[in-house]
């Protein structure tokens, strides 16, 4: 599914991600029309009003206030301890505010779940790979539907081969592309990524990085990405927010048709701006 | 290339049994030669002799299944209340503080010290040899899986909540599987005290089982006899060792450290 959609968008092969493997099933799914009408069904928006965290009297998020459209892949970047991970937690739930509220709204009847990626994968070392992903399922469905749907969240990720080894046969990069799996499984309204790819080598973290893109655009679910790492944001997301002590600093469109290279000049640009910013509110005394 | 392997298959399994093999014939060379005197250390000769002896009259037998029902018993009511407990007091708080305290206390007393008062209460019936060996049993049990349950590594326990399990699935497949090495490792103390209490209970007070079969023998200065009860001793304590070992690689073949090669 995922090589059909990079074959009816993109036609230079040199920009096929890293993470394809060689040997995927010769039967491919038809191609699928990816309209922009498929994300304003498939995504929750999140809107946030005078959002308030303390932790033991000390403030990390202070009267935030944000709107996510359905569908939309959002950057959350920021200094370590600025609050981006806890205004993650706070909208999936993770955590209850001190004041202010969360509001997801669903233009479906039944309001798709939600999902977070953590940093680890946080597999069950004692669950083979499809017994992995099918957790993301909850409690619903039969064992065999939970099964056939663990093994196309699986061929999702092009891991479908893997899908009876242990976790701890797995690479690093497999390991988070389960993870990803279990996540999408689901097929949630909102998927939260807290820094997912942090812990991966540069290649590998590309390859991830193209793959989660790819699979918002073809389910069109509302992405919340945290990251540190602003070459990152600018290379995925539709709009970036920059936090600071606990509020929205700064709030940038990225104007840039998909699929990105790598090296755009428009996002080296864009990424030199949020840096400046970055460094510069925090410049050392 | 097959038949070397095959061999060296072979070979490994047996390298363990050399020494305990050599022990044997150099302890049955020195009996035969005269080294030894038969009073004190039958040679291993006479305690095969005696084994058979007592296993055609049926003695033995009766004797080992009337003490494997009194381990399996024991150990049945005190691990199954270890369990219980070390479930419930990984699991609850409440349960925690109400307990733990006392369990603490009453573990550092040395289980066989009850014997006199066990005696008192129970005379040389079953009921004081069960209590023993579940006393015994109990306090390993309990505190593995509480250590188990509370050692279950957080950020898995935060992802199935995240995740929407239900506390029941939760607890079956994120806190159990988890704490089920710290588990095993219980089973195995349990095991080796199951038969430590058992023989100490036998011996001082019962009327059948291993245990009185040895002291009987020590009476009438069989010593062939009660070097056959140790022997027995042994071979049971590796029995119990190798089912938890063939349990924990059956359960755990998720682990590399169980992993079969």
């Amino acid at each position: 599914m995922i090589a059909t959609a990079l074959r009816a968008h993109d036609a230079a092969p040199e920009t096929l991600p890293l993470w394809q493997p060689a040997d995927r099933p010769a039967k491919e799914p038809p191609p699928r029309a990816r309209q922009p009408e498929s994300a304003a069904t498939g995504g929750l928006a999140v809107t946030v009003r005078d959002l308030s965290k303390a932790f033991d009297g000390h403030t990390v998020i202070e009267n935030l206030d944000l709107h996510i459209p359905a569908g939309q892949f959002v950057a959350v970047v920021g200094r370590s301890g600025c609050g981006k991970s806890t205004l993650l937690r706070l909208i999936l739930g993770l955590e209850q505010p001190s004041s202010g509220r969360v509001v997801l709204e669903s233009e479906a009847v039944r309001a798709p779940p939600k999902r977070i990626m953590f940093q680890e994968p946080r597999l069950l070392p004692w669950a083979n790979v499809a017994d992995n992903v099918a957790v993301g399922l909850g409690e619903t469905g039969t064992k065999a539907e939970r099964r056939a749907r663990a093994l196309s969240a699986l061929s999702e990720v092009g891991l479908a081969d893997k899908a009876w080894v242990w976790p701890a046969t797995l690479s690093g990069g497999q390991r988070q592309r389960v993870a990803l799996a279990r996540a999408l499984v689901s097929r949630p309204g909102l998927l939260a990524l807290d820094e997912p790819l942090g812990a991966l080598d540069a290649l590998t973290r590309i390859g991830m990085q193209a793959m989660i893109e790819e699979i918002w655009r073809s389910q069109g679910f509302t992405a919340l990405l945290v990251t540190h790492d602003v070459s990152e944001a600018v290379a995925m997301a539709d709009r970036i927010l920059v936090v600071e002590d606990g509020r929205v600093a700064l709030d940038v469109k990225v104007e840039v048709p998909r699929p990105r290279r790598r090296g755009d000049p428009i996002l080296a640009a864009l990424e030199g701006r949020i840096l400046d910013h970055l460094l510069k509110t925090h410049a050392p005394a | 290339m097959a038949r070397p392997r095959i061999l060296d298959g072979a070979a490994q399994r047996l390298t363990p049994w050399l020494l305990p093999l050599g022990i044997v014939l150099g302890w049955q060379a020195a009996s035969s030669a005269g080294l030894v005197s038969t009073r004190f250390m039958p040679a291993p000769l006479d305690v095969i002799a005696a084994g058979w002896q007592l296993g055609r009259t049926g003695e033995l037998w009766a004797n080992l299944w009337i003490s494997t029902l009194r381990a399996l018993a024991g150990f049945a009511v005190g691990g199954g209340i270890g369990f219980a407990l070390g479930l419930a007091n990984g699991l609850s708080r409440v349960s925690d503080r109400l307990t733990d305290t006392t369990v603490q206390m009453v573990r550092n007393v040395p289980h066989l010290s009850l014997i006199p008062l066990v005696i008192l209460w129970f005379g040389i019936g079953e009921e004081a040899k069960l209590f023993l060996v579940a006393l015994g049993v109990f306090f390993p049990v309990y505190a593995n899986t509480l250590h188990g349950i509370r050692s279950v590594d957080p950020q898995l326990v935060e992802m199935g909540r995240v995740y929407g399990l239900s506390p029941w699935s939760l607890f079956t497949r994120v806190v159990l599987p988890g704490a089920l090495p710290s588990i095993f490792v219980g089973l195995r103390y349990a095991l080796g005290i199951m038969w430590l209490t058992l023989i100490v209970a036998e011996t001082i007070s019962a009327s059948s089982g291993l245990g009185y079969m040895a002291m009987q023998a020590r009476e009438f200065m069989l010593v062939d006899v009660v070097v056959l009860a140790i022997v027995i001793y042994a071979a049971l304590g590796k029995l119990a060792d190798v089912l938890t070992r063939w349990l924990e690689r059956t359960c755990l073949a998720w682990n590399p450290a169980y992993r079969t090669v």
